[in-house]
């Protein structure tokens, strides 16, 4: 009888309800919020979707993350490929990247942007890949995933937020919205977990220049305090 | 004595490109009278005969197939032999068009004997695939002369093959036919009547050619010989049977080449960084591909594998008839330094990795960042090769995303931060005023902007 119950499961037939599996090895965020959400960090492998428009602090939120994951892989690389501008190498060294440790690729198509991401994930050589592409099939995602698998790396795909409308096989999904004190995270998807409501990562202790302080409750901002 | 060893390749050029086609007579006539002067097994067969004039052979069978003679192949396989010989011997000159001399004394306290020298030596020799004929001799004039007669014969016994010698013809020496013309009307036909002749004689009657080449046949007088030094660089051609006009059926005979280039690196324990392929067009310029690895390898399969990936991005103006290889930086290899308790690792290194995606989405898509001193924004972080960064310290805040060209600021921004004034690049021409805001749109995107003299906003990078 445990035999079977063993082989259904194997097989992913039985649903386990309210019962969690085991959490995969995660990998702090650098943010208690997000970790928090996530069950303890960004997992260590796969693919990771992220749903942003550009500029709201999405690279920032990920550079405490990758900062801990080169200091765990000090031969590997952190590969961009196909990024919307320049990476600027000023803000990587400042954050404590090794600029060595970091390659750009601009592929002339998003086929070469996917073939790139694939051969970066599943030679080894990469603890992450940032991969920008608004448009990703499940089939690629699939492979990506396996890639990502075989060479122990992660792969986050950016991309813009309207065009994400069919679910992905990936372990995490999230979307992001600007915040006034950082950036304001919902996850859509967790493999092992819940989708959650939309909450705020505080940068304010990270990003101080880049957050506006919130005004305590008994100020009326000065305009409108003439017009009272 | 020194002891010499000549091989004569009778057959080069047949040896060297038609090797393969055994059920076809094939002759290889030269010039100016067209005689044959190599020929297959089967054409022999046939009755062809070396030096039969053409219209002879043609008489005789029916499907020839006849070849001008080319000594430009000849040469390039006999230096490529020499260097192959080069592997178990030290001393080889070259007798070209079709010979080499090797010098065996030296090599004889190594190889513990000529016995063994020898059967080292031949088997080496037989991995060329050449028809050779052997011999040794005690000058390299009599072991060219045993030879080239097909003596076949190692012997380090100086009295036989000074008596072996006298048996031979003077036609079977290198002497001008005039000479030996002049000698035979005088009744000396023989090696050994030449020998027997006081040299006091011939030299009155004869010219003093005759008397230094009889004296460096006995070994009497000195013969001196340039040896071959191998090339420190590897540069191989491959003539192409039939035109190809598709990339993808270049894989194979550059496959050869590689081979030949991995035993080339191997031996000298030494990598190519880069390497120039040559594609020979017919009535066209010469396509040259470069071909990079960043680790540097001298394995064939690998060169294979990112030749491929370089080879899809070109494409042929004219059908291709062949193709050289050049190393063009080759370094001493260097121990893997790779921690064997550094824990998983795949299945290539960075530098590999890096070579992979310059093959295939060239040398320019692929760069890393280096920060350069420089105020401006545009110069503070340049691309650079993999690998090769530098860095300097610096803590203020950038956006992380530039745009490669400031461009007009177009929406509703609150600035939040600055300014922070840049003024410099006045002694290059490439001056820049500017006063840059953090600033926030109305979207919340964080942006980085500034301000010309002008009055006038540009955007210049997003804090992502």
């Amino acid at each position: 009888m445990n035999k079977l119950i063993d082989l259904l499961q194997h097989q992913n037939l039985i649903w386990a309800g309210k019962a969690t599996p085991s959490t995969p090895n995660v990998t702090s965020s650098g943010f208690s919020a997000l970790d928090e959400q996530l069950g303890g960090g960004f997992p260590d492998h796969g693919v990771i979707e992220i749903a942003s428009d550009t500029g709201i602090g999405e690279i920032r939120l990920l550079l405490p993350h990758l900062q801990q994951r080169q200091q765990l892989h000090r031969q590997r690389l952190l590969v961009f490929i196909a990024a919307p501008g320049q990476i600027n190498g000023q803000l990587l060294s400042a954050s404590g990247f090794n600029l060595k440790q970091v390659l750009l690729i601009s592929p002339s198509s998003p086929k070469e942007a996917l073939w790139a991401s694939e051969q970066c994930l599943k030679s080894g050589a990469c603890y992450a890949v940032m991969l920008w592409s608004n448009r990703l099939e499940i089939h690629q995602a699939k492979r990506l995933q396996l890639a990502s698998e075989t060479g122990d790396s992660i792969q986050f795909v950016l991309k813009r937020q309207r065009l994400n409308r069919i679910s992905l096989p990936v372990p995490l999904s999230l979307s992001c919205a600007p915040h006034q004190q950082g950036i304001e995270v919902t996850v859509n998807k967790r493999k092992g977990g819940w989708p959650s409501q939309p909450f705020t990562v505080n940068m304010s202790e990270q990003w101080p220049a880049l957050t506006t302080a919130s005004l305590p409750d008994n100020l009326i901002p000065f305009p409108h305090a003439n017009a009272v | 004595m020194t002891l010499w060893l000549y091989l004569h390749f009778p057959a080069l050029q047949l040896d060297t490109l038609y090797r393969t086609q055994h059920e076809l007579p094939i002759i290889i006539v030269d010039g100016r009278n067209s005689d044959i002067v190599q020929l297959n097994e089967t054409a022999q067969a046939q009755g062809i005969k070396k030096g039969m004039g053409l219209g002879t052979a043609a008489s005789l069978c029916r499907d020839l197939c006849v070849y001008p003679y080319d000594p430009e192949i000849e040469k390039s396989r006999l230096l490529e032999a020499a260097q192959w010989l080069y592997l178990v011997t030290s001393d080889i000159a070259f007798y070209e068009p079709d010979g080499l001399l090797l010098k065996v004394s030296h090599m004889l306290t190594l190889h513990h004997g000529l016995a063994h020298y020898w059967q080292t030596l031949q088997a080496h020799i037989n991995r060329l695939q050449l028809r050779y004929q052997y011999a040794t001799g005690c000058s390299p004039l009599a072991a060219r002369l045993f030879s080239r007669a097909g003596l076949n014969q190692v012997s380090d016994n100086s009295d036989g093959l000074s008596s072996q010698l006298k048996r031979y013809p003077l036609t079977a020496t290198d002497l001008p036919l005039k000479t030996i013309e002049k000698l035979a009307r005088v009744g000396i036909h023989q090696v050994a009547d030449l020998l027997t002749t006081p040299l006091l004689d011939i030299a009155t009657r004869f010219d003093s050619e005759l008397v230094s080449y009889l004296g460096r046949l006995t070994g009497d007088l000195p013969h001196p010989v340039d040896f071959y030094h191998p090339p420190e660089s590897f540069k191989r051609y491959l003539e192409l049977l039939f035109d190809i006009e598709n990339v993808q059926w270049l894989q194979k005979p550059l496959a050869k080449l590689l081979e030949q280039l991995e035993t080339f690196l191997k031996l000298r324990d030494q990598l190519a960084h880069e390497l120039k392929l040559s594609l020979h067009q017919r009535d066209s310029e010469d396509c040259i591909v470069t071909i990079t690895s960043a680790q540097g390898d001298y394995q064939a399969e690998k060169w294979l594998r990112l030749s491929q990936l370089t080879l899809e991005r070109i494409s042929l103006n004219a059908p291709v008839t062949g193709l050289t290889l050049e190393t063009v930086r080759i370094v001493a290899r260097t121990a893997d330094e790779g921690d064997l308790f550094a824990g998983k690792r795949g299945a290539l290194s960075s530098a590999e990795l890096i070579s992979l995606l310059q093959a295939k989405l060239g040398t320019n898509s692929v760069t890393a960042l280096s920060l350069s001193e420089d105020y401006r924004p545009e110069r503070a972080c340049l691309p650079c090769a993999p690998l090769t960064s530098t860095t300097i310290p610096f803590d203020r805040l950038r956006p992380s995303l530039l745009l490669p060209h400031p461009q007009r600021l177009t929406e509703k921004v609150k600035l939040m931060m600055g300014p922070e004034r840049i003024v410099t690049g006045w002694w290059d021409h490439n001056d820049v005023v500017r006063d840059y805001f953090i600033a926030r749109s109305e979207q919340g995107r964080w942006l980085w902007v500034f301000r010309t003299p002008q009055q006038q906003w540009f955007l210049h990078g997003v804090f992502s």
